[in-house]
């Protein structure tokens, strides 16, 4: 018989509430967003200030917050240079 | 309106500066929105970039454009400028009406703002008499894992274990928990959802319901309230957790740039409602 030894708190939440203890539930549910809104600014403007909120809240220690920040972070960095209004072709 | 005509007045700068070596070195104009009424303003260093840049109003006609200067031919962007832009619209929204663009939006230079804003300024008019007095308020509603544990017990006939120590079951046991656990949340949120919405929507003008973001959450929302009417908004929320407070927890935030309600971009395809 397969056992998992946890606590039971956990037990019963599982497994709604054991992924909120990594940062991979966060990262699973922005790749769930459509490719092309994986590198967009505004969709991680959004997902930032949201992962901001539930560490501010408790909802998320701070490790998986910090892993997190800077995984969306690093994401924007990658992508900000999308789009110049009035931008010619040789920039 | 003649948007373009203030570009040749105090131009905020060179839009190509002296680099250090000599070399033209680009610089952009980074876009933070479009604001009623268009007072020139200097907020001073509180843009993004670091050291943070210098963010503007600039009147182009009817509008002010809310904008900081960057060197290069693009920005990189930090999750910190995420904090520095929603700062910059928290302060303008206190005084005005406000557009938010999308984040990261730059522009080449001044002029291509100003032929930017003068295109879009008759769309723009319709959404600033929408927005006007009004601000944008945010609902988040977590469920309490006490109150859901205690309910998991009570359906699975179980007792907790004393001192929280870890015990070993089954693994088809912790299926079926996490299963019944499912089944009290989506029953919470079939329950309590419409409730809220029917005691906050009659205060609102407007409302979007967001993704929900994290395993605890219930509901997520925002909504569009008229200024004078955000004290009551606050009072309803606040009779929800008197209600529901022992299971539910409400997180409020008011006075939020209207992302929900605005989606100001800038391609041609794509212009404000």
């Amino acid at each position: 018989m397969i056992e998992v030894g946890i606590d039971p708190v956990d037990l019963l939440l599982w497994p709604l509430a054991l992924p909120v203890h990594g940062f991979t539930f966060i990262l699973e549910q922005v790749r769930a967003a459509a490719d092309r809104e994986l590198y967009d600014p505004e969709t991680l403007r959004r997902q930032l200030l949201e992962l901001q909120m539930l560490y501010e809240s408790g909802e998320v220690p701070e490790d998986a917050y910090r892993a997190a920040w800077a995984e969306l972070g690093g994401r924007l960095a990658a992508a900000a240079a999308a789009n110049v209004i009035g931008a010619e072709e040789e920039d | 309106m003649d948007t373009g005509g203030t570009a040749g007045r105090s131009r905020p700068a060179a839009e190509r500066r002296q680099g250090r070596w000599g070399s033209a070195v680009a610089v952009r104009l980074y876009l933070y929105a479009l604001v009623d009424p268009p007072t020139r303003r200097t907020l001073g260093p509180v843009g993004v970039g670091a050291p943070p840049a210098v963010v503007r109003v600039r009147p182009a006609g009817a509008l002010g454009v809310v904008l900081s200067e960057v060197e290069g031919a693009s920005v990189a962007l930090e999750a910190r400028d995420v904090l520095a832009h929603q700062e910059v619209l928290g302060r303008l929204l206190r005084t005005r009406t406000v557009l938010p663009f999308r984040f990261a939006t730059l522009a080449a230079d001044w002029p291509a703002v100003a032929a930017l804003v003068d295109r879009i300024a008759p769309n723009c008019a319709g959404l600033v008499e929408r927005l006007r007095g009004r601000v944008e308020v945010g609902l988040k509603v977590l469920w309490s894992r006490r109150a859901v544990r205690q309910e998991a017990l009570q359906a699975l006939g179980l007792h907790p274990a004393a001192g929280g120590a870890e015990v070993s079951v089954p693994r088809a046991e912790a299926i079926r928990a996490g299963q019944a656990v499912e089944r009290i949340v989506q029953g919470w949120r079939d329950r309590y959802v419409p409730q809220i919405l029917a005691a906050l929507r009659p205060i609102a003008e407007d409302d979007r319901e967001g993704g929900v973001l994290g395993a605890t959450m219930l509901y997520n929302a925002s909504f569009l309230v008229a200024r004078d009417r955000e004290p009551d908004f606050r009072a309803a929320v606040r009779a929800l957790d008197d209600r529901w407070g022992d299971r539910l927890e409400f997180r409020y935030a008011a006075d939020l740039p209207p992302y929900s309600f605005v989606d100001l971009r800038y391609g041609g395809e794509e212009e404000p409602q």
